[in-house]
C-alpha cells in the first residue's frame, strides 16, 4: 500500500478543511505512528454558514467518499472508521451512506454531530465520539499521534476523501469545490481548478455582479471581507464566496448574525471567547462603534484565546470595520 | 529520565527539570504570575487566560500554567502587551462578578480585587451580565431567567400568590 501514499504525495493534495495541511504527509505520519489500533475519521461537520460543498459531495458522490475512506483504511492499516455528520446531513444522507457501507462490508460507523459550531473542530470531534465534555484540547499532541481514545487517528475532510478516491482512479485534475452564495445569479457549488483567482471564479461561473459589491472569502462567518479591488488573489481556507451588495447590505445586521452565530457556537471554555463574544454581541446589537472597546476585545480574542476558533473570530469584524465602516465615518 | 537544564525568565537564569511548567518554576522562585483557574493538584484547565507570558523568540502570548519548559527557553513575564491582555481579561471576568462584595464571605480580601488594583482594572467597564431578567408568562405559568438572589425573591412572591414558577 506504499504506492497509495506516494501517489497522494505526488498529486500535492492539500487538506480541504481550511488549514491546508499536506494530505500525503498526514497519512504517512499516521501510518508510522505506533498504537494497538488506528482510526480514520471523515469530517462532514461543515458548520460554517455559506459553505455547502460537503453536502453537495455527499449528495452526488457518496460512493467516492466511502471509496476514499476505504483507501485510507488500507493505507494506514486501520480497522475502524467514522463519518462525523452534521445533524441534517445525518438525516438526509445517513440512509444512503449506510446502504453503501453495508453493500461493501466496510467497518465504517456514522456519528451524528452535536449542535454547535465548535463541535466540528478535530479535537472536539474526538471528544464527542469519546462521549466527553465538548471542549477543544491543546495541540500538540496532534490527533495524528494521540487522537481518538488516545490512539493515532487520521481526520480528513469529506472533500479530501473524495479527491483521494479521484487520485487513485487517476482522475484528479487539480480542482476543488467552491460554494458561491449571496447576491448572485446562480448560487451553487462549482468544481473548478485550484489556482483560479476570486475574480476569475466569479466571471467564469457567470456570477460577476453588475453593481458595487464586497465579498466574504473563506466562510460565511470566519471569512475575511474583501473589496472589489482585492479580488486578484486565490481563495484561502474553505472555498466559500459570499457576495454582498455594497449599498443595500445592513452592516450591523450582518455583524449581528456573525456575533450571534459565534456566541451560540463556541464552547464557553476560555474568558476572551466566552465573555468577549457576549460583549461583542451586546455592542453590535446596540449599534455602537466604540473603537477602544472593540480594539481591546479583538486584541484579547486574537492573542489570548485557547483554540483557533477564538483566534479567528475577530477577522471578519475587523476587516469589515476597517475597510468599510470606519472609511464611511470619515 | 528527567533532564536538568536552565531556562531564562525575565533575563535571569533558573534551574528546571523537564516536565515542569513555567508557572511552577516562576512560583518556586518568587516571580509573580497571576492566575485564577490554576491549582497545583489539578490538570491545567487554561480557561482564565491570566497567566499569560511571552516567548521572547516567537513573541506570542502563551499560558504559563500549561507551557512545558524546554532547554534555552526565554520567557518574559511582564510587558505592556501582557499587562494589557491581563487587564482586559480581568475586566471581562469582573463583569460577571459585580456588586456582590457586600454579602461575600471573603469580605474584600479576595484575589480578584487584589488583581484589579494591581492591573489598574476599571471593574465596571462592562455592565453585569446577570442583570438581564427574562420573563415569559404563559397562562398561569411563569418562566424566568434572572440572578439567583432575585429568583428567590420573585419565587417567594409568586408562591404566595399560588402561581407556578419554573426557575432557570
Amino acid at each position: 500500500m506504499k504506492e497509495v501514499i506516494e501517489k497522494i504525495k505526488k498529486s500535492g493534495l492539500k487538506g480541504r478543511s481550511g488549514s491546508g495541511f499536506l494530505t500525503g504527509a498526514k497519512w504517512e505520519i499516521v501510518k508510522k505512528a505506533t498504537g494497538r489500533k488506528k482510526y480514520v475519521i471523515c469530517n462532514a461537520a461543515e458548520g460554517e454558514p455559506g459553505v455547502f460543498k460537503d453536502g453537495f459531495i455527499l449528495r452526488h458522490y457518496p460512493q467516492e467518499v466511502v471509496n476514499g475512506i476505504k483507501i485510507a483504511l488500507n493505507a494506514v492499516k486501520s480497522d475502524q472508521a467514522y463519518i462525523y455528520l452534521r445533524k441534517d446531513y445525518y438525516q438526509k444522507y445517513g440512509f444512503l451512506l449506510r446502504k453503501i457501507i453495508k453493500d461493501r462490508k466496510l467497518p465504517i460507523a456514522l456519528f451524528k454531530k452535536p449542535d454547535g459550531y465548535i463541535n466540528g473542530e478535530e479535537t472536539v470531534l474526538i471528544r464527542a465520539i469519546e462521549g466527553k465534555k465538548l471542549e477543544p484540547q491543546k495541540k500538540p499532541p496532534y490527533p495524528v499521534t494521540v487522537g481518538l481514545f488516545g490512539l493515532p487517528t487520521l481526520i480528513n475532510n469529506t472533500e479530501t476523501f473524495y479527491f483521494v478516491s479521484r487520485i487513485i482512479k487517476g482522475e484528479y485534475k487539480k480542482t476543488r469545490f467552491y460554494s458561491l452564495s449571496g447576491d448572485i445569479k446562480h448560487p451553487d457549488t462549482y468544481e473548478l481548478p485550484e489556482n483560479l483567482t476570486i475574480k476569475e471564479i466569479l466571471e467564469k461561473t457567470g456570477n460577476w455582479p453588475d453593481f458595487k459589491f464586497f465579498i466574504q472569502a473563506g466562510g460565511g462567518a470566519t471569512g475575511e471581507i474583501l473589496l472589489m479591488d482585492e479580488l486578484e488573489r486565490k481563495i484561502q481556507g474553505l472555498g466559500g464566496i459570499i457576495v454582498y451588495h455594497f449599498e443595500k447590505t445592513d452592516y450591523f445586521a450582518l455583524m449581528n448574525k456573525w456575533a450571534d452565530f459565534f456566541y451560540r457556537g463556541n464552547c464557553d471554555k476560555c474568558t476572551p471567547c466566552r465573555e468577549g463574544m457576549y460583549r461583542l454581541k451586546e455592542i453590535l446589537s446596540q449599534k455602537k462603534t466604540d473603537k477602544d472597546v472593540l480594539k481591546d476585545l479583538f486584541f484579547v480574542l486574537e492573542k489570548t484565546s485557547f483554540c483557533s476558533l477564538g483566534r479567528n473570530i475577530s477577522l471578519p469584524f475587523k476587516s469589515l470595520f476597517e475597510k468599510i465602516i470606519y472609511e464611511q465615518e470619515i | 529520565m528527567n533532564k536538568r537544564f536552565e531556562i531564562t525568565i525575565d533575563g535571569k537564569k533558573y534551574q528546571a527539570v523537564s516536565g515542569q511548567t513555567v508557572l511552577e518554576i516562576a512560583r518556586k522562585n518568587g516571580i509573580d504570575i497571576p492566575s485564577l483557574c490554576y491549582h497545583p493538584d489539578l490538570e491545567a484547565s487554561e480557561s482564565c487566560r491570566l497567566c499569560l507570558v511571552k516567548n521572547k523568540d516567537t513573541s506570542e502570548l502563551l499560558t504559563a500554567c500549561s507551557l512545558k519548559v524546554r532547554p534555552g527557553m526565554r520567557i518574559i513575564t511582564d510587558s505592556p502587551d501582557i499587562r494589557r491582555a491581563r487587564r482586559i481579561n480581568l475586566e471581562l471576568l469582573f463583569a460577571q462578578h459585580l456588586e456582590e462584595c457586600n454579602d461575600c464571605v471573603w469580605s474584600y480580601q479576595c484575589r480578584l480585587l487584589e488583581l484589579a488594583k494591581k492591573y489598574d482594572v476599571k471593574i465596571n467597564r462592562f455592565i453585569d451580565r446577570k442583570k438581564i431578567i427574562l420573563f415569559i408568562k404563559w397562562a398561569r405559568l411563569l418562566f424566568l431567567k434572572a440572578p439567583s438572589a432575585l429568583i428567590a425573591a420573585i419565587a417567594w412572591k409568586f408562591a404566595a400568590n399560588k402561581e407556578w414558577v419554573f426557575l432557570s
